[in-house]
């Protein structure tokens, strides 16, 4: 038989929790809805700059510059975007597995690997495991600056064009949706080209100033604002993630309460039974 | 009779403008230029400067951008600019001072250039202060233009 006191402890306990979770669901969706707006105003401007990007790549000649230089992959770099926390169900689990998971196929092709970790939980996860961690940046998420995308993005640069690296591809959780973030692997580095879809006949682009010009100028920015749309859609899926997993906790906490709740009425009633049949008893023998 | 070609205008804060128009006038590196429906593929780099669409119906919008690329496709023209705003939206007064803010940082920073060490350990550079007063001045000029 439970205690009557217990199970009242447990339903204040339940209760605490449901407050907690609850203050985390506001704050995560308070965050989200910041991190929502950014990356959707950034994404266009940024796909469109890719296209432009890869558009370009198609019509200079290859190794006309050091970032479209493909090379035999005998090193390579994964960048992987997760958080600093935890909470937020499968957020930082998806992208350390797919990380594992194309470390594991690099390393079976006799592909040296090393990693970029951005956020605590990857960096802690490799760092433990003795991964090869080229460079690891943790708590930037709290106040994105567009400083740490340019940081992350020339080290990878550096570690291509030294070399140290003849792919680099970048793993995060994408932001659908606010209930759904799925993690895409893609490659960042050699810059891949795309063919203008226009062009059923050779259109032949006219450069002002100059091709080289505008590719220089161009790849530079594309290179910081790719990593940066990156940390925007991973910090919205993040949120999302932690608000839908404070959402659910709140939520079985409830049922959680309401079941306890159920045992305790149970409990309470056979008690007061107890003691009435107890006290009749009692006046009966009495008579 | 002018046709119309699709263009947007898109910064990395939002589109800012996505629609047929009949004409762009754009600050390319090698100087302004116009762009009419078929014109040739062409990819450019802007300067700071103004940005002019005729829309359909012959109205005009004047826009200050701070630079960015063009890029003309057959099928529509891309301008991506790092900022753009429409001459109506932009605040006159805020305007203004940003130009004062920037004169005067110039002329600071002129005047304690000669210090050697200072300008050595300095933040910002000449190049960033011109820059950022060649902007205001710009968006000072593209508000003007439109009243």
């Amino acid at each position: 038989m439970p205690n009557l006191r217990m199970i009242r402890r447990r339903i204040n306990a339940v209760n605490n929790i449901q407050q907690v979770t609850r203050a985390m669901k506001m704050i995560a969706a308070s965050r989200m809805r910041k991190a929502q707006e950014n990356i959707l105003v950034a994404r266009p401007y940024v796909r469109r700059l890719e296209t432009l990007l890869r558009h370009i790549a198609s019509r200079i000649p290859q190794g006309a510059h050091p970032l479209l230089e493909v090379r035999p992959v005998k090193k390579a770099l994964l960048i992987v975007v997760a958080g600093d926390r935890g909470l937020c169900r499968g957020f930082n689990a998806n992208a350390i597995r797919r990380t594992v998971e194309r470390y594991g196929e690099l390393k079976a092709q006799g592909v040296e690997c090393s990693l970029i970790a951005v956020g605590r939980k990857p960096y802690e996860y490799f760092g433990k495991r003795g991964f090869p961690i080229a460079a690891s940046h943790t708590g930037i998420f709290q106040h994105l600056n567009f400083l740490d995308a340019q940081e992350i993005a020339s080290e990878a640069t550096k570690l291509f064009l030294n070399r140290d690296a003849d792919l680099v591809e970048i793993v995060y959780n994408e932001f659908k949706s606010v209930i759904q973030q799925v993690v895409v692997l893609e490659r960042f580095l050699p810059v891949e080209p795309i063919a203008p879809e226009d062009g059923d006949m050779p259109c032949h682009y006219l450069y002002e100033p100059s091709l080289e010009a505008i590719w220089s100028s161009i790849v530079g920015k594309f290179v910081n604002l790719e990593i940066w749309r990156v940390l925007l859609e991973s910090n919205a899926a993040e949120q999302s993630a932690r608000m839908t997993a404070m959402e659910e906790a709140t939520k079985s906490a409830e049922e959680m309460t309401k079941r306890l709740i159920g045992i305790r009425n149970q409990v309470r009633q056979t008690n007061i039974t107890t003691e009435l049949t107890e006290i009749v008893g009692a006046a009966n023998a009495l008579e | 009779m002018p046709g119309t070609f699709s263009l947007e205008i898109v910064t990395p804060t939002r589109i800012l403008f996505q629609g047929e128009v009949e004409m762009l006038r754009a600050p390319g590196t090698l100087g302004s230029f116009q762009v009419f429906p078929g014109h040739a593929p062409l990819i450019s780099t802007l300067e700071v400067g103004e940005i002019d669409i005729r829309l359909p119906g012959g109205k005009e919008r004047a826009i200050a951008t701070s630079g960015g690329f063009v890029e003309v496709l057959r099928k529509g023209v891309t301008v991506l600019a790092e900022t753009a705003e429409f001459a109506e939206e932009i605040d006159k007064a805020r305007a203004e001072q940003a130009v004062a803010r920037a004169k005067q940082q110039l002329e600071h920073l002129r005047t304690t250039a000669r210090v050697k060490a200072e300008a050595a350990t300095r933040q910002v550079s000449d190049a960033e202060v011109e820059m950022a007063l060649i902007r205001a001045l710009n968006r000072l000029r593209v508000a003007q233009r439109e009243h």
